[in-house]
């Protein structure tokens, strides 16, 4: 599951790397969880075609 | 560390399959209620000249850094967008919003923001008293209702409600018969393109615009403040996305389901996040993460400069200016150019 995650800084010391490791397949187990829909955010989110508000295109006409 | 797309995506869809079906029954039941929109409101506002904006959100920080203080101490003359959980901690300081911003489609929390006639009906919850989201709900609950019920009487008609469709009706009666002016929208659901999209679904139903949420209220205040104020730039304060240094597991707001998926140790489920700009650790968890994230794919869409100004949290990257406050209130005090502020972080 480590391919989930992208790491975007380098980690100088061998104990950091097993912390952060550790933390990384601790955080991927909580996304493997049947609890993960009750985790989610206050509302759903989409965005699409760069836009922050849609007027509803042939809806309209 | 960044959430995969893979993990972005699992978010999404169950923030999607949590609140859709009761965005899409209280979208049917706000139906008597509608009367303006976002769109109404941008066309009034139309002959204004843009300005920046204040977007107050309701994170620990805003109450650890003074942020009201500091606000009413410098000044600011455009319009302040406020998130529905900072309302009481305004009013309590001497602020009015001139927007407040609600999304939640909780059927029984989110009144509480505006005071709650009915707070003895409602089921046993601990939620407010267990987060640092307003610390003046954590003792004698139902006096710091009452208080909130006055403030919100007595300041209301100064208030535009920009209230989204998949809000509990009570929000609509309530602020309705306290005296705001109610400018509603609808959440961006999904992909109005799917087949039986949620999206098109409510559009059809109510023919109001339907706008980017960002997954959360504060960062809908600042969609709002980006696309229908068309401000000059948007400054943000208390939106951590995250808990302080020292806080503890028990008072995170997945703690009871992290539980569940770390029975013998919750903590594991969340992460510590160095702000390079604070030199200090604080920590998150998955909702919270992915509020992060998604402003930051937000950011690099917005017409205008964003200046987060919390003062806290992890929200810093590119597209994001983190400074203190009382800098971009001058800023915005003496109307230099916004844009040449800004510096690739």
């Amino acid at each position: 599951m480590s391919k989930l995650l992208k790491g975007n800084y380098e980690i100088d010391r061998k104990e950091d790397n097993e912390t952060a490791a550790a933390a990384n397949n601790d955080f991927t187990k909580v996304f493997e969880s049947k609890a993960l829909e009750k985790l989610g955010g206050s509302i759903a989110f989409v965005v699409k075609a760069d836009q922050f508000v849609w007027d509803g295109d042939d809806d309209v006409k | 560390m960044t959430l995969s797309e893979e993990q972005f995506r699992l978010l999404s869809e169950a923030t999607l399959r949590k609140t859709a079906a009761r965005g899409l029954e209280h979208a049917r039941a706000n139906l008597p209620y509608l009367q303006k929109t976002i769109r109404d409101l941008q066309a009034e506002l139309a002959p204004a000249p843009r300005r920046p904006a204040l977007v107050i959100s309701a994170g620990p920080s805003l109450h650890k850094r003074n942020s009201i203080g500091k606000i009413k101490d410098r000044g600011f003359e455009g319009p302040i967008v406020c998130a529905d959980g900072a309302l009481g901690h305004c009013l309590r300081n001497g602020l009015i919003p001139e927007y407040v911003l609600t999304v939640d489609p909780d059927p029984h929390r989110i009144i509480r923001w505006f005071g709650d006639p009915r707070l003895t009906e409602r089921p046993a919850d601990d939620y407010f008293r267990r987060q640092d989201l307003d610390p003046a709900l954590h003792k004698d609950e139902e006096r710091k209702n009452e208080e909130m019920i006055a403030l919100v009487n007595r300041y209301a008609s100064r208030i535009k409600l920009i209230i989204a469709t998949s809000s509990s009706p009570e929000i609509a009666q309530r602020c309705r018969a306290a005296g705001m002016e109610l400018y509603w929208w609808n959440p961006l659901y999904d992909d109005y393109d799917r087949p039986d999209s949620v999206s098109r679904t409510v559009f059809r139903l109510n023919k109001v615009s339907c706008m980017v949420t960002g997954g959360n209220v504060g960062t809908s205040a600042w969609v709002f403040a980006q696309s229908i104020l068309r401000s000059a730039a948007v400054a943000v304060v208390g939106m951590d996305c995250s808990y302080p240094p020292g806080t503890k597991p028990e008072n995170t707001q997945y703690y009871e389901h992290l539980k569940e998926i770390f029975p013998d140790d919750p903590a594991r489920g969340l992460v510590n996040i160095y702000n390079p700009h604070l030199r200090e650790t604080w920590l998150t968890d998955p909702g919270y993460y992915w509020y992060a994230q998604i402003f930051l794919k937000l950011v690099q869409m917005a017409p205008a400069p964003t200046f987060n100004c919390t003062e806290g949290g992890i929200l810093f990257g590119p597209g994001i200016e983190f400074r203190p406050l009382v800098e971009i209130l001058s800023l915005f005090h003496d109307g230099r150019d916004y844009s040449a502020a800004t510096r690739t972080t």
